[in-house]
This record gives structure tokens, sequence and C-alpha cells, in this order.
């Protein structure tokens, strides 16, 4: 399943970028998304972090560099100048906690003013299992995200639920989006596709490479 | 020159005659009431004044290897200096007025240390009969242990009795060595001071500012801290959320709403209050965290 996690040729590179607020569970997503764990005592996000996994996309391997966010206020002018390179942007909310989902807005409103146009969205609701202190229901934040047409699905990084899928959604929508465009501008397969972000193909990166 | 004040010899003798007869001013602080101090200091008066001088609250204090030790370093100094390497430099203690005490002398200069071999002999013989080794100090050997104990990451060298001692010393009065002994002082600073008695140590130099008036200084300190920490603040639900998320491996803050937690939230919520324009930031806590390995809140 994670087998081609560490490998280091790539056909696409896309970044992908996490944010909501302090305490929604961003970085347990992306703990269980590139590590497949879980801890109930993860340290808060200071500043920004990342984390790398290679999926399989319909037979090409896309290199996913995850940026995970520090949520509290303070830390958005850090934050922010994250959002421009960033393919997808991921807004997490806690479903236990109302406050949470009510600064979604925000975040997207934050999306507009920083990110690239065209950039891919998701609305994730996180905490899923907790069923018994949950106050978001999903019909409300369907609705809410059906309204701004952004995909949308509830998780849990605790027991898993829907934490590949939100990652690999995401992964399609981008190279649905950015493979389209390059085949109007005449691009041909693959890698040689426009805007992704290309190391080439097939060229062993060394771990030095790039930002990692 | 160096004008040595005999009244600051005290010998086991006079303390266990007079246990009221103490150093100095400053050094009255041990013996002030518990009940003010012990808002902030309970730890160190409980562990270290009461167990180790049941009868004076005091230290005894055995100046002659002291001063011997002090001669020695100042007679190396001399020989460093023309190298100019590893010169123990004590300006920065020196520069701080609140350390010099009236008319307590310090020694800066190189020439000084014959007079002070001098004093070294006559504090013998005022001593010959009292004088012991400072071996008292089982109460400091115990914190060493503790410490180990509760944060065995902390890499700790081990302690001569003679350094643990000195050490000993520096908490119970600060002033008092850093102006009779400034090169040894430094010296031990430099070395490094014992992880274990780190956070004893830090309140020492701290409160050295205010010798007299340190029992006062403190209660008002800490009333406005437990006031800081009552005040409401936008930041309350951040710090709450972020206080289990802060240590998770060490065992002091590991537990949910236990004690660690308990005191690093009243410190954040109490800088929060207190520093309106910053209030609360994440990583805050990675600050207060190593403070609180080593003192109380």
């Amino acid at each position: 399943m994670y087998g081609s996690r560490s490998t280091n040729v790539y056909d696409y590179l896309f970044k992908l970028l996490l944010i909501g607020d302090s305490g929604v569970g961003k970085s347990c997503l992306l703990l269980r998304f590139a590590d497949d764990t879980y801890t109930e005592s993860y340290i808060s996000t200071i500043g920004v972090d990342f984390k790398i996994r290679t999926v399989e996309l319909e037979g090409k391997a896309a290199k996913l560099q995850i940026w995970d966010t520090a949520g509290q206020e303070r830390f958005r002018t850090i934050t922010s100048s994250y959002y421009r390179g960033a393919h997808g942007i991921i807004v997490v909310y806690d479903v236990t906690d109302q406050d949470s989902f009510n600064n979604v807005k925000h975040w997207f409103q934050e999306i507009d003013r920083y990110a690239s146009e065209g950039v891919n969205k998701l609305l994730v609701g996180n905490k899923n299992d907790m069923a018994d202190k949950k106050v978001v229901e999903y019909s409300v934040a369907k609705e809410f995200a059906d309204s701004m047409g952004i995909p949308f699905l509830e998780t849990s990084a605790k027991d898993s639920t829907n934490v590949e899928q939100a990652f690999l959604t995401m992964a399609r929508q981008i190279k649905e989006r950015l493979g389209g465009a390059a085949e109007k501008n005449g691009g041909a397969s693959g890698a040689q596709k426009a805007n992704v972000n290309l190391r080439g193909q097939n060229i062993s990166q060394s771990t030095g490479s790039g930002c990692c | 020159m160096v004008e040595f004040d005999p009244s600051l010899i005290i010998s086991f003798e006079t303390m266990d005659a007079s246990p009221d007869i103490l150093l100095s001013p400053s050094s009255l602080s041990p013996s002030s009431p518990a009940s003010e101090l012990s808002l902030i200091d309970t730890e160190l008066h409980s562990s270290i004044s009461s167990s180790t001088c049941p009868k004076s609250g005091a230290f005894a204090i055995d100046w002659e290897p002291l001063l011997l030790f002090e001669a020695e370093i100042i007679n190396n100094n001399s020989k460093l200096l023309e190298r100019d390497t590893d010169y123990i430099n004590t300006s920065f203690l020196l520069a701080r007025g609140d350390i010099g005490l009236g008319n307590r002398t310090t020694v800066t200069d190189t020439q000084s240390c014959d007079n002070f071999t001098k004093e070294s002999e006559t504090v013998r013989k005022n001593e010959k009969t009292t004088s012991k080794p400072i071996s008292d100090i089982t109460a400091l050997k115990n914190l060493l242990d503790s410490y180990q104990n509760l944060l065995p990451f902390i890499e700790s060298k081990p302690v001569s009795d003679f350094n643990l001692a000195i050490w000993g010393h520096i908490i119970n009065d600060f002033p008092l060595l850093a102006s009779k002994v400034p090169h040894v002082v430094t010296k031990l600073v430099h070395e490094g001071i014992p992880p274990a008695l780190r956070g004893h140590i830090w309140k020492s130099f701290i409160f050295s500012e205010h010798p007299n008036d340190k029992t006062s200084s403190l209660s008002s300190l800490s009333r406005l801290y437990n006031a800081l920490a009552a005040e409401w603040t936008p930041d309350l639900k951040l710090i709450a959320k972020d206080l289990y998320r802060s240590f998770p491996d060490v065992e002091i803050f590991k537990e949910r709403d236990g004690p660690g937690q308990t005191s690093l939230g009243k410190v954040l919520r109490a800088y929060s209050a207190y520093d309106i324009q910053l209030g609360y930031c994440q990583g805050l806590a990675f600050l207060v965290g190593p403070l609180l390995m080593h003192m109380n809140d």
C-alpha cells in the first residue's frame, strides 16, 4: 500500500497545503496519511512543517509534498506565504468544535487572497470518530461546501476513515486540472505536462534536493 | 589593599552558640517567614534550608578552601592572561553594583592574591578549632538524585562535594559569594551549573538584586502572578488546547490536567494577561516548559 512512498522517482510533484483552526487535527491527518500512525498527543505545530508521500495515480507516480501549517492567527503572515506555490489546499475543521467550522469561511477568504487562481480546494471535517461530541452535522457542512462548489469529506485521523480518500481526491483533481491545461497547450504525455513542477522523469532524486 | 572583614567568617561555633547570627542582611532570607516565601520558594527552602541547616537556617561557610581556590584561579589567570586564553573575566559580576554590598571588598587584580593567601591564613587561624570540611550537602545530593529520576534525559555531569558545597552557598547567598570569591563563582558558572540546581541558582541570581527586600518582592510578585493568572484573556481556549500537546513525552507534563500541565497553563495565562500585545503565541509553552522543569511556577 505504501510501497511507492520510498521511491525517489516520480512523474509529478504536487504541493498540498493544510490549513484550519488550531487543534482541529491537521498534523494528525498528515501523520496518518504520510506515516500511517496516530498519536493522541502530537505537539502543536509552530510555523510550518511538511511531509512527503509518493502515491500512484493512474499508473503515474505522484509525489505529494504536503505542508502543514500552524493554525494560530498570529502565524498567518508566515503561513500565507505558502499558499502561492500550492497546487491544492485542504481546509480542515473539527466536527466537535463549532467555532472551527464557523471559521472555515475565513480560511477560504485567505485562499482567495493569497493562493494562485484555480487552486484546488477541499473541505475536511476531522475527528468524525467522536460521534457523541459531534456538533457540526454532515448536512450543514455538505450544504456549505456545495454552495462553494468544493468537495467535502468527513475524516478521522484516529481510525483512518477517509484520510487516504481526502488526499487522493485532491491529488487526482490536481492531476486532472493540470493535465487538462497541459493538453490544451498541446503538451504530450505524463510528466511532460505543463504547470506541474517537473523534476524530470526517471531521475533519481537525492534526499538533499529541493527543500528536503 | 584588600581588607578582609573578619565578621564575614562564620564558624560552626558561633552558629551553634547563637543561631540568629547570620552572615549579612541578605542571608536573612532563608530564615524569613516561611509563609511569605512558600508561595514561590517552597521547594528550595524545604529541600535545602530546613534539611541541611535545621539549627541556623543558613549554610555555615568554610571560607578557607574557597579563598585558597579563589587565589589559585587568580594566579592561573595571570598566567592565562598572557596567552589570552580561558581567562576568567569577572567583570560581568563586578559590574553589578548591587553585589558590592557596602564594605565588602572584591578582588579584581592579580597582585592581590598574595594578600588573599595571607587572609586565608588568618581565616585558618580564626577557624582552627572550629573549621570542618563542608560536608552537609546531603540535601543537595538528594536534589541531584531526584532530578536525575525526574528528568533522566538531561545529562548531568558528576559534581564534586567541594563544588556542590559552593553551589549551596551560592544558592543561600549569591551576593556574598560573588563579592568574596568572584573568580570561583565565575569559574563554576562557566563550567556549567549542575542541571539539578539550575532552578535554585537562577533564583538566587535574580533576587540578588534586592537582597534586603527579597521577601517582600517575592510576595508582591507572587500576588501579581496569581492575579494575572486569574484574568480573562482571548487566548484561554488556545492555551488549554496546547497544554497537552506541548510535552507529550516529558513525564512531568504527560498527565492530562496533572500538576505539570496546570502550572504550565498558569504561567502561560499569567503571561498572556501581562503582555497584552503579545498575549499567547504558540511555542511559548516550549520556553516555559524547561523553566518549569527546574523550578515551580
